[in-house]
């Protein structure tokens, strides 16, 4: 298949958007990413899209053995520090109303649009710290047409998407920004659950509750060293765990607590030292 | 609000691995737990989520 656009291929108009990337943005500054519509925008119209798709289709009908890369319902173009570009293919509604933990751009392929409803977040709302007593607001609905590229600002809005058939996008993100990803019923809108952002997380708090159940003194150092996460469930994770094999290291790491920058450890620290000075087994 | 799962209650330690101490504490747990990556169904996060994971695991400049 023949990927030539314009006088040049699908690959050097990627380097080409991979090169402004590059230049124009910054990991670590989340806001620079919104300079680069620009070159969002000139990828998509150079058709480089449809031509590193046709010819990974192509690759996989030639080769049996192409893995390429693929995750469920997408196909990454391009992973770089702090970004990624990819074409998704939305296919099922929701049960739950997410947040994003990124910014991101999105823009429809093919012929139809990408419809959504827009909600505000509550006032009060803090990434890290959640509370089931938020409700999202409604902020109307949204059309992003073929040739359109939908702006998602993830620290003010959430997006809900109409799916009424597979809807291929075109999908330019940051990576995780935010500690949590919360989900809210979409009866009454009310936040019902946080989810961790990033899966490195994850791993942490499991491997924490591993070494805590398995009880080797040895893990004292690391745990000790997981209870100065910056993710605060992670932090409290290790805090809890270090206490199963390593009491007077803990109680140590409980008063520390007590001024930990999120409530929710503070309280669990506070809580946690009465209940054990009140016990005969406390001996903190 | 019902609690979340927090993904890994069927964690299955090994039979060979050492007793707990028996000097250990229970702390309490915190007031709302954070559930794991994609816990109740598929996460926004995770569509992005193994993408991110292989580039810090195999890029180092990326970390």
């Amino acid at each position: 298949m023949d990927n030539t656009i314009h006088g040049e291929t699908a690959d050097a108009h990627l380097a080409r958007f991979i090169e402004q990337v590059g230049q124009q943005f910054q990991a670590d500054a989340i806001e620079s990413f919104w300079r680069l519509q620009g070159a969002f925008r000139e990828l998509l119209d150079s058709g480089a899209m449809r031509g590193l798709l046709n010819r990974e289709l192509r690759t996989l009908l030639d080769n049996a053995n192409h893995m390429g890369d693929w995750r469920p319902n997408q196909l990454m173009l391009h992973r770089g520090r702090g970004h990624a570009l990819s074409i998704w293919l939305f296919e099922q509604p929701r049960r739950y109303i997410h947040s994003l933990p990124f910014h991101g751009m999105y823009a429809p392929l093919g012929g139809h649009s990408l419809h959504y409803d827009l909600y505000r977040l509550p006032p009060g709302y803090r990434n890290a710290q959640f509370d089931p007593t938020l409700r999202l607001e409604p902020a109307g609905s949204g059309i992003t047409a073929p040739g359109g590229i939908l702006l998602l600002r993830s620290d003010e809005y959430l997006y809900d998407f109409k799916i009424e058939q597979p809807q291929p996008v075109a999908k330019f993100t940051t990576a995780p920004y935010q500690t949590l990803e919360w989900l809210f019923e979409r009866d009454g809108l009310r936040a019902c659950q946080a989810n961790d952002s990033e899966l490195i997380s994850t791993q942490l708090r499991v491997s924490a509750y591993v070494l805590g159940r398995l009880g080797n003194p040895a893990s004292s150092e690391a745990l000790r060293s997981l209870a100065g996460h910056d993710h605060h469930a992670v932090r409290w994770a290790a805090l809890q765990n270090l206490a199963r094999i390593d009491p007077a290291a803990a109680a140590e790491g409980l008063h520390t607590a007590l001024n930990d920058p999120h409530p929710h450890v503070r309280r669990a620290a506070a809580g946690s030292l009465r209940r054990l000075e009140t016990t005969s087994t406390g001996a903190l | 609000m019902a609690t979340p799962d927090p993904g890994w209650s069927n964690l299955v330690i090994p039979m060979s691995a050492p007793l707990r101490d028996a000097t250990g504490v229970e702390l309490l747990d915190l007031e709302y737990d954070v559930a794991c990556v994609g816990a109740a169904e598929a996460s926004a996060a995770e569509e992005n989520q193994a993408a991110f994971f292989l580039v810090f695991y195999r890029l180092p400049e990326n970390g």
